[in-house]
């Protein structure tokens, strides 16, 4: 195992000097980071309550913790999104209180975001090169008048944005826009995005949400290698994320007791035919074909980038196919609009959520029942017996709940319309181990209810266990297909997604 | 094959602007022998120049709203600062020299780039309908001024007797000049910095780039063409009312813009030539000729509606990249594989 210095914080925070610090810190220096009683309110709920914590330089710390715990607040306190109502943070000693973002940016803060924000419309190069916003003091005119500094600061931020794609192997998609690479690269250039600031500080926030063990653990290396390759820079750096113990996890969590063979002889529900659908020219599904039966849990596993999310968003209507056919119920739905699907039956809970964050919880469940004209109030009870913590937190607005319950509410919402299909597009994604299991758990439930379900998932181990058939994606093909427990004994699916 | 492997030849940069200026300065003798030679008659000529003054305003107003992302409503504002400044100067300085004309289209964009300054500072702290709205009160503001101040402005009957600068040479070479000017600042690392706050504001910030400041700074870049764009106009028409600023006339500029494709320049160009030639080529149908105009307008939103380039610039020497290569017509499902 990695030796991280990991420790264990919720927001009641002890500083646990001493534990699992690596040997190389500084211990004569003063810490690059030095939280002191940290609290932040947001009305009448205390998010972060009395947070300390120390982080010397060169340091890897994890803050880990469950969904709503507070790290992704901690790190809106640190770079100043958030004001803090109480306590004081210091960065290589200075005082951030008041500084903007971009000014402890400059004092050497770098981060990435739970939900990625790249620059989508900009290419991946020019991504990287507004991360290096300062060392560079050129002004406007040299710029429009291409007076000698222009060249000079163009040829530097040239070489030196490939010199860090490279760390990542994103140097053949440096003129790619950035909103067309896969998920997993997406996450990659926000990080070499951060990188490219020089910092001393690097906040990842959930740099492993979304990808599977093989990726995550390639992650893992990556980021070694920086703080080692950076030793010079005496970078610290301070990640969150759930997923640490992913790899002992608890195998005996959330067994499924399902039948090997599903529920044989179930009518299919859903065909899919020979797909081929383009982003611009990348041809991003090659002739996939495969189908759910009605009753089952079908499964799509893959890397990122694969097209699992491409297929789904296929199904529901949202991205249109070049050739191919889809069929839904022995009726050929391909040229049928999105919401007209909903109302045949198919209903989505997409990839990061998609909650309506200005709108409360109760108003985003009503949203999901738009085209419905009968009495809802039923499955709206419903959906609160799957999710009880959804009804605590009714009348709150969707943008104030944590990640699990976000996740929570997409799929409530999803529910609304009562589908007959449900596809669901990475529901664990930067979700603690146990909240994973209870989704799962509760989509477990929602099939044995009657609902078929096409689900898409990094977590390989625990979508298997739970589907009764699955397929493995590859570049744009289905290249692997057969029961969860077929595959999940499979050589080659354990070596590429059961980190086996 | 190994074709696929030869590596893309590019033109280095400072030959692809040697390209570019060439052509420019050919495309600038050739319109000014033609329009010297008389095969164009006046109501063309002056069509001709009023598309150069357009496209320069539509070019500038896209620097504030397809590259920064914001939505000024005032930039008729900006324009009739500009306009009564060169009306001003060239009215007190006689003479048609070169001197003369070049310092009142400077002073006309100088003193619009001042107001951007002072209405952007507080504008742009305000985001989407909230600046849209501070921004149409500017541009109200500033036609109340021009009414109430006789003595400058000549107040509602206006300005006369305006030296006729804007010849075509003067009209083109201003607009290409400035729009190489806006498109070497977009290519830089300021230029990217404002983009960086269209696409993501927060991000842009956390990635160290001052929004506050490149907000204004590409407000005030949008104020000073149009202002220059203003003294173009003066130039042209010799004579100033309050009434050549409305409202409608922001409102014109924008659904050029947003015709054209926000973000892109060519787009800008090719939108406000289509809107300022139209209503004059059918001033035979003069009944249907709004009716037709509008009904353009939304057939191209309905099919188009990023505007009729989208984010897409014009770019001559990447045509010739693709000829050198090879690649002038790409096969769809070739280059499909290659990627992949």
């Amino acid at each position: 195992m990695p030796k991280f210095a990991r420790r264990n914080v919720s927001s009641k925070m002890v500083p646990l000097d001493g534990l699992g610090i690596i040997p190389e810190r500084d211990a004569g220096s003063p810490p690059i980071l030095d939280i002191r009683h940290l609290c932040v309110d947001f009305g009448g709920l205390r998010a972060v309550d009395d947070f300390t914590l120390l982080i010397g330089r060169t340091e890897i710390a994890g803050l880990i913790g469950p969904n709503g715990a507070g790290k992704t607040t901690v790190f809106n306190l640190l770079t100043n999104v958030y004001k803090p109502t109480q306590g004081r943070i210091l960065l290589n000693g200075q005082d951030t209180r008041g500084k903007s973002m971009h000014e402890l940016n400059r004092l050497g803060i770098a981060r990435t975001f739970q939900n990625i924000r790249l620059f989508a419309g900009m290419t991946v190069e020019d991504n990287v090169k507004v991360g290096m916003s300062h060392g560079y003091d050129d002004g406007v005119f040299t710029d429009i008048f291409r007076l000698p500094g222009w060249w000079r600061t163009e040829r530097r931020q040239h070489v030196r944005a490939l010199e860090l794609l490279d760390l990542f192997n994103l140097t053949d998609k440096a003129d790619a826009l950035a909103g067309n690479l896969p998920y997993g690269d997406q996450r990659r250039l926000e990080i070499v995005r951060a990188l490219a600031s020089e910092p001393k500080l690097l906040l990842l926030d959930e740099p492993a949400a979304g990808m599977n063990p093989s990726e995550t653990h390639e992650l893992m290396d990556n980021i070694r290698m920086l703080r080692d390759q950076f030793r010079g820079h005496r970078r610290a750096e301070l990640r969150q994320d759930h997923r640490q113990g992913h790899a002992q996890g608890d195998p005996k969590q959330s067994r499924g007791h399902r039948g090997v063979s599903g529920r044989g002889g179930g009518q299919m529900m859903l065909q899919v035919t020979n797909l081929n659908v383009y982003y611009g020219n990348i041809r991003a599904l090659k002739d996939v074909s495969f189908s759910v039966a009605e009753g089952e849990i079908m499964t799509l596993i893959g890397a990122n980038g694969a097209g699992k999310t491409t297929t789904l968003l296929t199904i529901s209507g949202l991205k249109k196919a070049q050739s191919g056919a889809v069929q839904f119920l022995d009726k050929d739905i391909t040229k049928t609009t999105p919401q007209s699907r909903v109302a045949m039956g198919i209903s989505q809970s997409p990839e990061g959520r998609r909650v309506f964050p200005g709108l409360t919880v109760l108003e985003n469940l009503e949203m999901g029942a738009y085209l419905r004209k009968d009495d809802f109030s039923g499955d709206m009870e419903k959906v609160f017996t799957y999710f009880p913590r959804l009804k605590e937190r009714k009348k709150q607005s969707a943008g104030t709940l944590s990640g699990g319950e976000q996740q929570m509410l997409a799929m409530g919402r999803a529910l609304m319309s009562r589908p007959k299909l449900m596809l669901l597009d990475e529901p664990s994604m930067g979700l603690s181990p146990l909240l994973v299991s209870e989704i799962f758990e509760i989509i477990r439930r929602l099939n044995d209810n009657g609902t078929t379900i096409l689900l898409v998932e990094q977590n390989a181990a625990l979508a298997l266990k739970l589907a009764h058939r699955a397929a493995v994606m590859e570049t744009g093909r289905i290249v692997l297909a057969g029961t969860g427990e077929e595959l999940s004994r499979s050589p080659a699916v354990q070596k590429a997604y059961l980190g086996g | 094959m190994d074709k696929a492997v030869r590596p893309y030849r590019q033109i280095p940069v400072y030959l692809r602007y040697l390209i570019n200026t060439a052509l420019l300065v050919i495309l600038l003798a050739a319109g000014s022998a033609l329009l010297a030679s008389g095969t164009v008659n006046r109501a063309q000529s002056a069509v001709i120049l009023q598309i150069g003054i357009y496209a320069l305003l539509a070019v500038s107003l896209n620097v504030a709203t397809g590259y920064l992302g914001q939505l000024p409503l005032g930039h008729a504002g900006f324009m009739a600062v500009g306009a009564y400044t060169a009306a001003l100067i060239w009215k007190a300085l006689p003479g048609k020299s070169l001197g003369v004309i070049l310092l009142g289209l400077l002073a006309a964009g100088l003193l619009a780039a001042v107001f951007g300054v002072v209405i952007g500072i507080p504008a742009l702290r305000l985001k989407g309908d909230y600046l849209a709205i501070i921004t149409l009160g500017f541009g109200e503001i500033i036609r109340v001024l021009i009414i109430n101040l006789p003595g400058v402005t000549g107040g509602t009957p206006g300005l006369m007797n305006i030296p006729k600068h804007s010849s075509f040479l003067v009209v083109y070479a201003t607009v290409i000049l400035s729009c190489a000017l806006i498109h070497t600042l977009m290519k830089s690392r300021h230029g990217r910095a404002i983009l960086a706050i269209r696409e993501n504001e927060i991000a842009a910030e956390a990635s160290g780039v001052n929004t506050t400041f490149y907000k204004v700074l590409a407000f005030t870049v949008s104020a000073f063409f149009a202002g220059v764009a203003g003294g173009l106009y003066a130039g042209y028409t010799g004579i100033l009312t309050p009434g050549n600023f409305t409202f409608m006339t922001s409102v014109n500029i924008l659904v050029m813009v947003v015709l054209g494709g926000l973000g892109s320049m060519a787009g800008s160009i090719i939108a406000a030539g289509i809107l300022t030639a139209l209503p004059l080529a059918l001033q035979s149908f003069n009944k249907y000729r709004m009716v037709i105009y509008a009904l353009l307008l939304i057939v191209v939103m309905i099919f188009k509606p990023s505007g009729l380039l989208g984010r897409y610039d014009f770019s001559l020497t990447r045509i010739i990249e693709k000829a050198i290569n090879g690649r002038l017509f790409p096969r769809k499902g070739k280059a499909g594989e290659e990627h992949a």
